[in-house]
């Protein structure tokens, strides 16, 4: 009962508590808690008046943006240049397109899983290349039709480089393959193909 | 013969370009930073990278890990030989080597950079390379194949070797290419970073005529070497009338070092007659 000591009306009485809460006590206990209420907002209000009268609240933001790249759209995943190519007639694929966003200078670098960038016999049923198979070759890359033509290695090399940041909307760039067979390459039974895998490389520069 | 050649030509570009049914690959996968600078901790330390989805179709991207640099016009080379994949090993370590995005989906890649004993500098490089769930494994008749990947270059550097790190550039040449009216110049200055760290480098190009007259000066854009690396400044003069001849100290500098003055007169009757452009690597410098 000694928490009610300070609210209770009688405080000799086994039912205080209830007396507290009702009737009189109940009176009493409302009185004060508005005036504790109205203390509470006066305090409040007075400092945040008083706030605004002696200083200028300000708030400093600060914000950074990581550099970022995003390939929008890259060259489809498998490429058929052509099932009944003749030697000597160059094969030249459609303009293949890379869309790539970002907010630094970037470029794009192409290697080939071969070293000349020859096309190799492939066992399809094995998933392999076919060792000391038959090559054409090699595929070679430009950005327009009129070249200059640089085939593709295992070594990288730069198609794009040095680009500006290309801002929200992006930026296409298109280039071609182009392979020309001869009379070496020969038709390759059921099973087989001539394979080359290009990696396409996306990045911001140093 | 030779209408017959172009007759077929032109079947099999009209026949390749039917044949063509693949449509581009359109996935968009957004990674930030694209490019992280860390300086490891005694004890190592770690990194995150962002891998986001923001295309309509799941993608699994799969990491791996190479060495990178650059080449004299800045162009970025990611290497990822047997060779640059067991240096790049004992640099970074991959919390996960492949993640499963859904469209929309966020999630982040922490990497682990030890520290190595002895090293001032390093720099690795990640590559994501981004594959359509969808994707198909094999497709008969599909000579070219294609993987996309983003590259991720990393430039470390040390704590405990800070003291160690030594930027140290020369210039190597200085060459000027005249303008078709004479009055304009390019100016080309090949510096190589000889030091074990790379930096940022700043330059600039004096200017004088043949009587010794100051034209002015030429601010060389900023821009990072790498170290055991070559990268070319240019910058671009105009002159009210051709100077003759022009005489260039070129000196590219840094936080806290300053290269060599690299001293070039280029005169141009001797270099129209060497092909329009001059070549001042083998000059003797005031070094």
């Amino acid at each position: 009962m000694s928490d009610f000591k300070g609210f209770a009306i009688k405080s000799n009485c086994t039912r205080c508590r209830w007396i507290w809460w009702s009737g009189r006590g109940a009176t009493r206990a409302w009185t004060t808690a508005m005036f504790t209420l109205f203390l509470a907002f006066f305090a409040v209000g007075t400092s945040v008046a008083w706030a605004a009268s002696v200083e200028t609240g300000q708030t400093t933001v600060t914000f950074s943006i990581a550099e970022a790249i995003e390939v929008v759209s890259w060259p489809p995943a498998v490429l058929s240049l052509g099932n009944d190519a003749i030697p000597g007639v160059p094969v030249v694929s459609t303009i293949l397109n890379i869309s790539v966003k970002a907010n630094a200078p970037w470029g794009v670098q192409v290697t080939s899983d071969s070293n000349d960038g020859t096309l190799r016999e492939y066992d399809t049923n094995a998933r392999e290349y076919v060792a000391d198979g038959r090559r054409v070759g090699p595929l070679e890359w430009a950005t327009n039709m009129g070249g200059p033509w640089t085939p593709v290695s295992a070594s990288p090399t730069a198609i794009f480089s040095n680009q500006p940041p290309t801002g929200e909307d992006g930026v296409t760039r298109g280039f071609l393959l182009r392979v020309t067979p001869d009379f070496d390459a020969t038709a390759l039974p059921p099973g087989r193909e001539y394979r080359i895998v290009l990696t396409y490389t996306a990045g911001v520069g140093y | 013969m030779k209408r017959r050649r172009w007759f077929q030509v032109v079947v099999v570009l009209v026949a390749v370009f039917i044949g063509l049914t693949m449509n581009a690959v359109a996935v968009s996968v957004v990674i930030s930073p694209a490019r992280l600078e860390v300086e490891v901790e005694p004890g190592g330390s770690k990194a995150w990278l962002t891998l986001f989805n923001r295309g309509e179709q799941p993608v699994e991207l799969r990491f791996s890990t190479g060495m990178g640099g650059h080449e004299e016009d800045g162009a970025p080379l990611y290497f990822d030989d047997p060779q640059a994949m067991k240096q790049s090993a004992a640099l970074v370590r991959l919390g996960s080597s492949r993640v499963t995005l859904g469209p929309g989906a966020m999630r982040s890649l922490s990497l682990e950079l030890p520290a190595v004993p002895g090293a001032v500098a390093a720099y690795p490089v990640i590559f994501a390379e981004v594959h359509p769930l969808d994707e198909k494994e094999s497709l008969p008749s599909s000579m070219v194949r294609s993987v996309t990947r983003l590259a991720i270059p990393l430039l470390l550097t040390y704590t405990s070797t800070r003291e160690e790190r030594r930027p140290d550039f020369v210039v190597e040449s200085v060459r000027v290419f005249p303008g078709e009216d004479g009055h304009d110049f390019e100016v080309d200055v090949t510096v190589r970073n000889v030091g074990n760290v790379h930096d940022w480098v700043r330059g600039r190009v004096r200017l004088t005529g043949s009587d010794g007259d100051d034209l002015g000066q030429l601010l060389l854009p900023e821009q990072r070497v790498l170290p055991g690396a070559v990268r070319t400044f240019r910058a671009r003069a105009s002159f009210p009338a051709e100077p003759e001849p022009l005489r260039v100290v070129a000196e590219v500098y840094g936080d806290g070092w300053r290269s060599a003055p690299f001293p070039y007169t280029w005169a141009a009757g001797a270099e129209l007659a060497r092909g329009g452009f001059s070549d001042g690597a083998g000059e003797e410098t005031s070094r």
